[in-house]
C-alpha cells in the first residue's frame, strides 16, 4: 500500500482517523500500532513475523544497553550494540545486497551463483537505519530508550514514516510518543501538508514520469542533446517531486495524529553548493550519516587526509544505501568528490562567485549525478552524458515531440520547486477572508485532480518505496 | 538486575533464531520428489470443472506451449473445448528441476498469447485469464490452471505436495 | 510544504513613556497592545482557521467519496474500459497469508470507486492541458483521431509465420495463395499524427516481410489507401478500418485475386452514429464518436453464414445486436470466431480459405459475391490445422489478410499452418 493508492486515502486513512479520534488517549498508541503493522503487512503479510522478530530483538538490545550503561559497564554495552547493529544490517544486507554481491562475485570469479529473489519488506532501509540510530543513541546516553515494548514498536513502524518517511531519531519522538493530542487545527495543518505532498506526487511526479519513461526507453545512442536533456531534467524533477511529495505526505500524516516529524526537503534545487544540497535533500539521511558514521569516524576534527577518507566512506555508503549497483556507487562517489573539493579546496573561491551562478552550476552538477543514478550501467550513463553534451547532434524532430509534451510539466515543476508558492500560500492564509475561502477552493481543486490521477489504474508507487 | 539482563539476552537470541528460521522457511522447502504423479494429478483435477475442456495430446502440448511431453515424468493437460473458451489445466512432474525455467517461460507465453487474443473481444475470457490464472512451480511439480475456482485448484495441488 | 511553526509570541514588555527631554522623537506612549501585535495575532488566528477548515473539509470530502462508493452498487462490467471490474474480495486464509487478499482489496477499491469513468476523463483532460499527446499508449491525433503507434515486429514470431506461409504454399501448389498485410491509420493518415512524433515506418516493415515470401502473391494495398487518405478510411476511435477503407483496399486487391469487380455497385447505409471503439476505451478519450456504414453489393448473389459450433444459418453478414452492445464493430460477422463458413449462389467455382484477423470481417461485404464458398479462420482461436481442414474441404484460393499491428505480433498463424 502506498500513500497515493485510493485504498489508502479512502479506506485505510479515514478508518484509522475516525477510530483514533474516538479512542481514549491511553489506547491511541495501540491503535496506531495495529494500523501501522497492518500497513506494513499489506501485500506481504508473511513478513510480519520478521518484523515482530526484529522488534523483539532490538527492544531487548535497547533495554540491555540501557541497563548496562546505567550500571557503569563499558565494554559489554558496546558488544551488545555492535552485535545488534550487525544483525540489523545483515537483514538489510541479505535482502538488498545479496543479489548485487553475488553478481559481483560472479563477474570477478566467473561463477554462476544465483540468489533467490524475495520481495523487499516495506521500508527496510529506513527502519533499519532508525533502529541503528535508536541503539546508538541509547549507548551514547542521549536517551534511555523505550521502557514499553508497544511504544518502541510504534516508534519503529509508525506508518507515516515507515515506507519512505523521514528517518527519525528516537529522542525526537520520545516525548511525542507519550503525548500527542489530537486537535482539529493540527489535523488541518497536517491535511494541508498531505494534500500538497499528494499533489506533488500525483500531478507533477507522475506526469513527468511519463515523459521520463518514454525518453529513457529510447536507446541512448540515438538521443540528441535536446532529448537527452529533457530525459535528465524530467528525471531530476520527477525524483524531487516524488520523494519530497512522499515526505510531505509523511509529515502531514504525522501531524494529523499530533506528531511533528522532521522535514526532509528544503528546496534543494536552490542550493548554491553540493554541500548545501545535502543539507536540503533527504535531510534526515544526511543527518543520519553525519551523526552515526562521519562523526564517529572523526568528523572534521582530524587531519585533512582523514577528512577526505571519512567523507569518501560516507558517500560510498550513501550511494550504496540508495541502490545495489555500480551506478549508485559511482553516483555516491561523485557527490563525495565534489563535497571534498568544496570543503578542502574551493572554499574561499566559491564565496566570490555570485549566487545565481552557483545555484545554476550546482543544479547542473546534480543533474549530471542523476544521470548515473537512473542509468542501468556506467556505460549507459556515459553515453547519455555524451549525448547531453552534444556528441549526437543538437536536436531532431523527435526531440520536438517530446519537448511539446514535457515543457509545461517542467515549467510547472520549476515553479513548484521554488519556495514562492508556499510563502505566498502562508501569507495569504494569514490575511483572513477572502483568502481563506480561496485557499480552500485551491486545495479542493488539487484534491479533485489528485483523485483523478489516482484513478489511473497503472498507478506507480513512489520510487523510494523499494528501499 | 542480572536476571533481567539474562532474560533480555535470551529474548535477543530467540528473536534472532526465529528470524533465521523464518527466512529459511520463506526460501521454500522443496517438496518430496517421490510423491507419485497420480496423487498430484488427482488433487488438481478434483477441483477442476472438466465440462469446458478437452484432453490434449502431445501435438497440442507442443503447439500451445512448445513443450515436448516426453521430456517430463508426468503430464496432465486439458485445453478449451470450444475455440472461445479459456479454461485450461496443465499439471506436470518434471524429470529434473532444471526444466522449470523453460516451463515457466512457456506458461507465461501461453498466458500472454491467450490474453492478447481475448483483450477487447472477450471480456469474460480476459477476466478469467487475468484474475483467475494460477501458476505454481514447486520443485519438480508444476501447475497451470485457468478456471473460475483456480484458488481451490491451487490449494488442492499444494496440499498434495 | 509544511507551514512554518509560529509560536505564540509573548507580548513585549511595555515601553516606558519616554523621558520628557526628548518629546519630539518618540510617539506618545500607549498602554494597549500595539497594532502590529494585534495584526500578528489576527494573522495567526486566520492561519489557524484556515488549517481547521482545510482539515474539516478534507475529512468530509474523503468520507463523502468513500461512503458514496460504498453505497453505490458495484458494477460488473465497464463499457468505458471494455473489461470486467473486480468484485468484492472473497476471503480465504490462503489469500490472506499469500497477500492476494490485500491486492484484491486495493484493486476493488479503485475499480468500484464512485464516478470512476468521470475521474478518468478528468485526468485525461488535465494531462492534455499539460501538453500530453498520448494517453495509455494511444496517440491523440488531429481532428479527433486516436491512433495506435505502429508496433515493432516481433522478429522471431514474424519469421516463424513467414516460414509457415512459405511452407504451406509450397505444399499446396494447386492453390493460388495470396497475402495482404494492411497498414494501420498511423501510416496512411500520418498527416494527422501529432507533430514530429517518432513512429516506425510501418510500410518498410511490411515490404521487408513481403520480400521474403515465396510462392505467395503479396498484395500491397498501401498505395491505394494512400491515394485516398483524405477520406475516412479508418475509424477515429477504433483501430479498425471503415467500410470505405475496406472498399478501397478491396478495389486494389480485386485484380490480383482474379476478381472483376469493376461493375459492382454498392448501397451504403449508415447504421450507427455513436460508435466508441477500442482506442476510446484504451485511452479514456471519449470526446468523439464514429459513424459505421455498411456497403451492400447490388447483386443477385444470395448467401448464408454459419458460425462454427452453431447450426443457425444467418442470411446476413451483420449482427444487429452488436450495435447496442459494447463493441459495435462486432456488427461485422458478430465478432471474432474461430471459423465461419459463408456459402453463396455465386457459381464462380472458387472457394476461398481466408486466414484473418478482425479486419477481414469488414471486407466480407465485398468478397462474398465472387466466391461459391468462403471459409474464414481466425488462427488465434482455431485449434485444428490448415492441412486437416484441406483434407475435408476443397479449396481453390487461399488469402491471408491481416492488419500490420496484429500481424507483427501474431504467434498463432504458424501453429495453424504447421505440419
Amino acid at each position: 500500500m502506498a500513500f497515493g493508492d485510493l485504498i489508502f486515502v479512502f479506506v485505510f486513512l479515514p478508518v484509522c482517523l475516525l477510530l483514533y479520534i474516538l479512542t481514549p488517549g491511553k489506547f491511541s498508541n495501540v491503535l496506531l500500532l495495529i494500523f501501522s503493522l497492518l500497513f506494513f503487512a499489506w501485500g506481504t503479510p508473511e513478513y510480519l513475523v520478521l518484523m515482530l522478530c526484529s522488534l523483539a530483538f532490538n527492544y531487548a538490545a535497547g533495554r540491555e544497553i540501557s541497563a548496562l550503561r546505567a550500571s557503569g559497564r563499558r565494554v559489554l554495552p558496546n558488544i551488545v550494540l555492535i552485535t545488534s547493529v550487525l544483525a540489523d544490517l545483515a537483514l538489510l544486507g541479505y535482502w538488498k545486497y545479496a543479489g548485487f554481491l553475488l553478481e559481483t562475485v560472479n563477474a570477478v570469479f566467473g561463477t554462476s551463483f544465483a540468489a533467490r529473489e524475495l520481495p523487499l519488506p516495506v521500508g527496510l532501509s529506513f527502519f533499519t537505519f532508525s533502529l541503528i540510530s535508536y541503539l546508538a543513541d541509547i549507548r551514547r546516553g542521549k536517551t534511555e530508550g523505550a521502557k514499553d515494548p508497544l511504544t518502541f514498536a510504534l516508534f519503529v513502524t509508525f506508518f507515516p514514516k515507515l515506507a519512505s518517511g523521514p528517518i527519525v531519531a528516537y529522542p525526537e519522538m520520545e516525548e511525542q510518543l507519550a503525548h500527542h493530542p489530537f486537535t482539529w487545527r493540527q489535523f488541518g495543518a497536517g491535511a494541508r501538508c498531505f494534500l500538497v505532498g499528494l499533489s506533488k506526487k500525483i500531478l507533477l511526479a507522475n506526469t513527468l514520469a511519463d515523459t521520463f519513461y518514454t525518453l529513457s526507453a529510447v536507446p541512448p545512442e540515438e538521443l540528441t542533446a535536446a532529448s537527452a536533456w529533457l530525459c535528465a531534467l524530467s528525471y531530476a524533477f520527477m525524483l524531487y517531486f516524488d520523494f519530497s511529495g512522499y515526505s510531505d505526505m509523511a509529515v502531514g500524516l504525522g501531524r494529523m495524529f499530533g506528531f511533528r516529524l522532521p522535514k526532509n526537503f528544503d528546496y534543494p534545487y536552490l542550493s548554491s553548493s553540493i554541500s548545501e544540497f545535502w543539507r536540503r535533500w533527504h535531510i534526515t539521511l544526511g543527518a543520519w550519516f553525519r551523526e552515526y558514521v562521519y562523526i564517529p569516524l572523526g568528523g572534521s576534527r582530524v587531519h585533512p587526509f582523514r577528512i577526505f577518507l571519512n567523507l569518501m566512506v560516507v558517500w560510498l555508503l550513501t550511494g550504496l544505501w540508495h541502490g545495489a549497483g555500480s551506478t549508485f556507487l559511482i553516483w555516491g562517489l561523485y557527490h563525495g568528490t565534489l563535497v571534498v573539493l568544496e570543503k578542502l579546496v574551493l572554499d574561499n573561491v566559491l564565496e566570490k562567485i555570485p549566487k545565481p551562478i552557483r545555484i545554476a552550476v550546482t543544479f547542473l552538477l546534480v543533474v549530471v549525478g542523476w544521470v548515473f543514478f537512473f542509468s542501468q550501467t556506467p556505460v549507459e550513463a556515459l553515453t547519455r552524458l555524451s549525448r547531453m553534451f552534444f556528441f549526437g547532434g543538437a536536436a531532431d524532430g523527435a526531440a520536438a515531440y517530446y519537448a511539446f509534451g514535457a515543457l509545461r510539466p517542467l515549467l510547472l515543476g520549476v515553479l513548484a520547486a521554488l519556495p514562492l508558492g508556499a510563502r505566498l500560500g502562508t501569507e495569504l492564509a494569514r490575511r483572513g477572508q477572502p483568502w481563506t475561502l480561496l485557499s480552500v477552493f485551491y486545495f479542493a481543486a488539487l484534491f479533485l485532480l489528485c483523485v483523478a490521477g489516482m484513478m489511473n489504474e497503472t498507478y506507480s508507487a513512489s520510487l523510494y518505496a523499494q528501499f | 538486575m542480572k536476571s533481567k539482563l539474562i532474560a533480555l539476552e535470551a529474548l535477543r537470541w530467540l528473536a534472532a533464531a526465529l528470524a533465521v528460521l523464518f527466512i529459511l522457511f520463506l526460501l521454500g522447502s522443496t517438496p518430496d520428489p517421490a510423491i507419485p504423479f497420480e496423487t498430484v494429478e488427482q488433487a488438481a483435477v478434483s477441483q477442476f470443472d472438466l465440462s469446458d475442456v478437452q484432453p490434449g495430446d502431445t501435438a497440442m502440448l507442443r503447439r500451445l506451449y512448445g513443450l515436448s511431453s516426453t521430456d517430463y515424468e508426468g503430464v496432465l493437460f486439458y485445453y478449451p473445448a470450444s475455440n472461445m473458451g479459456a479454461d485450461e489445466l496443465l499439471v506436470l512432474k518434471l524429470a529434473d528441476e532444471s526444466q522449470s525455467a523453460a516451463v515457466s517461460e512457456a506458461i507465461s507465453k501461453r498466458l500472454e498469447t491467450q490474453r492478447d487474443s481475448f483483450d477487447g473481444y472477450g471480456a469474460e475470457q480476459f477476466a478469467l485469464l487475468t484474475d483467475h490464472a494460477a501458476v505454481e512451480i514447486r520443485g519438480v511439480y508444476v501447475l497451470f490452471a485457468v478456471c473460475e475456482n483456480e484458488q481451490a485448484v491451487r490449494e488442492s495441488f499444494l496440499n498434495a505436495l | 510544504m509544511e507551514q512554518p511553526n509560529r509560536p505564540r509570541r509573548e507580548t513585549p514588555a511595555r515601553r516606558e513613556s519616554p523621558p520628557a527631554r526628548q518629546p519630539s522623537r518618540t510617539a506618545a506612549p500607549r498602554p494597549l497592545p500595539n497594532p502590529r501585535e494585534a495584526r500578528k495575532q489576527a494573522r495567526l488566528r486566520a492561519l489557524q482557521r484556515q488549517s481547521t477548515w482545510t482539515g474539516v473539509l478534507f475529512l468530509a470530502a474523503v468520507l463523502t467519496l468513500s461512503l458514496l462508493s460504498l453505497a453505490l452498487p458495484d458494477r460488473d462490467f465497464s463499457p468505458a474500459e471494455n473489461r470486467r471490474l473486480k468484485q468484492f474480495p472473497s476471503f480465504s486464509v490462503s489469500g490472506l497469508l499469500g497477500g492476494s487478499y490485500f491486492s484484491d482489496w486495493t484493486d476493488y477499491t479503485a475499480e468500484q470507486f464512485a464516478g470512476r469513468d468521470h475521474w478518468i476523463t478528468l485526468e485525461l483532460k488535465f494531462r492534455q492541458l499539460l501538453g500530453a499527446q498520448e494517453a495509455n499508449g494511444v496517440l491523440l491525433c488531429k481532428d479527433g483521431y486516436l491512433m495506435e503507434p505502429p508496433v515493432e515486429p516481433d522478429e522471431s514470431a514474424v519469421r516463424k509465420n513467414r516460414d509457415a506461409v512459405n511452407a504451406f504454399a509450397a505444399r499446396h501448389p494447386e492453390l493460388s495463395v495470396s497475402m495482404a498485410v494492411v497498414p494501420t491509420a498511423a501510416y496512411i493518415l500520418s498527416d494527422k499524427l501529432p507533430g514530429n512524433v517518432p513512429v516506425r515506418d510501418q510500410h518498410a516493415d511490411i515490404t521487408a516481410f513481403a520480400s521474403r515470401l515465396q510462392n505467395v502473391q503479396f498484395i500491397d494495398v498501401s498505395d491505394a489507401l494512400l491515394a485516398r487518405s483524405a477520406e475516412p478510411l479508418y475509424y477515429k476511435t477504433d483501430h479498425h478500418w471503415t467500410t470505405l477503407g475496406a472498399r478501397a483496399a478491396f478495389e486494389a486487391m480485386a485484380p490480383a485475386l482474379g476478381i472483376d469487380a469493376s461493375g459492382m455497385q454498392y448501397e451504403t447505409y449508415t447504421v450507427s452514429g455513436n460508435f466508441e471503439g477500442t482506442l476510446a476505451a484504451k485511452s479514456g478519450c471519449r470526446d468523439v464518436q464514429d459513424t459505421i456504414e455498411i456497403a451492400v453489393p447490388e447483386t443477385d448473389v444470395l448467401f448464408y453464414r454459419v458460425n462454427e459450433g452453431d447450426p443457425t444459418r444467418f442470411a446476413t453478414l451483420y449482427d444487429d445486436a452488436s450495435l447496442s452492445g459494447n463493441d459495435q464493430y462486432a456488427l461485422f460477422l458478430g465478432g471474432n470466431a474461430a471459423r465461419v463458413d459463408v456459402t453463396t449462389t455465386a457459381e464462380t467455382g472458387r472457394t476461398l480459405l481466408l486466414f484473418k484477423d478482425s479486419y477481414a470481417n469488414c471486407l466480407m461485404q465485398f468478397l462474398y459475391p465472387h466466391f461459391d464458398r468462403i471459409i474464414l479462420i481466425d488462427p488465434r482461436y482455431y485449434y485444428s490445422t490448415a492441412d486437416d481442414l484441406l483434407l475435408r474441404e476443397s479449396v481453390t484460393d487461399v488469402l491471408f489478410l491481416y492488419n500490420a499491428n496484429t500481424f507483427f505480433e501474431d504467434r498463432s498463424l504458424c501453429e495453424v499452418l504447421g505440419p
